[in-house]
């Protein structure tokens, strides 16, 4: 049986990795790109490829609307943390991280195929693009951040 | 190179709690700013520059200094000794609470037996 010695210190072993856990999330979270920029892009993502496809040649200069962000996206790296690159990427490649990715080729094939030519038709395309694409890019980036975490504290580049 | 590390090795100057949180924070990245770190710490200055002192003398971290656009930056980052030592301990951590994990295991398979009878 254990002794209260040894049991004591597995607790304690138990707190210190979950804290280390947390420590390492949350210099991953914000070492990472604001939440707000993700749903920018994808919110515009969204519009663009609607557009594109409702209304082909008129609709090309929505292209512009991804200027603010990679600007947004220039500024927030100023003073980041540099994340560090991933040493072992085998968990990355045939875990949910490339599942999601296969979905979001799969989602914007199948987007294709419904051809929206009336206004609220392409409201609803916006909308549906959106929420679909925000599900898979959420999925996708925690799936990274876990792998970061583990990477980090797991092995030695 | 990337190199898996299957060696637990318990670090006294990496186990005090505050240390631990330092080098958990720095490993996910290549460097942070001192005042990034600070802040997701919260902890005060002083008490950092005093852990950092600590782990930079046995060569676990590498602090650099230089100045920006008229500012002064400082930068923190793991060394490859301090990155080594930090996933041993980790990993030190981790035999500790298997240890725990396998004993409360058999305490409930004793229990299933004992009520079976």
């Amino acid at each position: 049986m254990a002794s209260t010695e040894d049991s004591m210190k597995q607790d304690r072993a138990a707190k210190l990795l979950q804290s280390v856990e947390q420590d390492s999330q949350q210099m991953v979270d914000v070492s990472g790109n604001p939440r707000g920029l993700l749903t920018s892009v994808v919110a515009v993502s969204a519009v663009v490829f609607t557009m594109f496809q409702a209304y082909p040649p008129q609709a090309y200069w929505l292209a512009l609307l991804y200027l603010p962000l990679i600007l947004w996206y220039v500024l927030t790296q100023r003073g980041r943390a540099k994340p560090r690159a991933l040493s072992n990427t085998s968990n990355l490649l045939t875990g949910s991280y490339a599942g999601y990715f296969f979905l979001c080729i799969l989602l914007i094939n199948c987007l294709g195929f419904w051809e929206a030519t009336h206004l609220a038709e392409v409201l609803a395309k916006v909308v549906v693009t959106f929420i679909s694409g925000m599900f898979l890019v959420t999925k996708m980036q925690a799936a990274y951040n876990r792998a970061r975490v583990q990477d980090g504290n797991d092995n030695i580049q | 190179m990337t190199t898996s590390n299957n060696s637990a090795q318990f670090d006294e100057l990496i186990h005090a709690p505050l240390r631990l949180r330092i080098c958990a924070s720095l490993a996910p990245v290549e460097w942070v700013e001192f005042a990034q770190l600070k802040q997701n710490l919260g902890v005060a200055d002083s008490v950092l520059s005093k852990h950092l002192k600590q782990l930079g003398d046995a060569g676990y971290v590498r602090i650099e200094r230089f100045t920006k656009l008229g500012r002064s930056h400082v930068r923190v980052s793991l060394t490859t000794a301090g990155r080594r030592a930090y996933v041993g301990h980790v990993a030190a951590l981790r035999e500790i609470t298997a240890g725990r994990r396998a004993y409360v295991g058999h305490v409930a398979a004793l229990r299933e037996i004992t009520a079976g009878e």
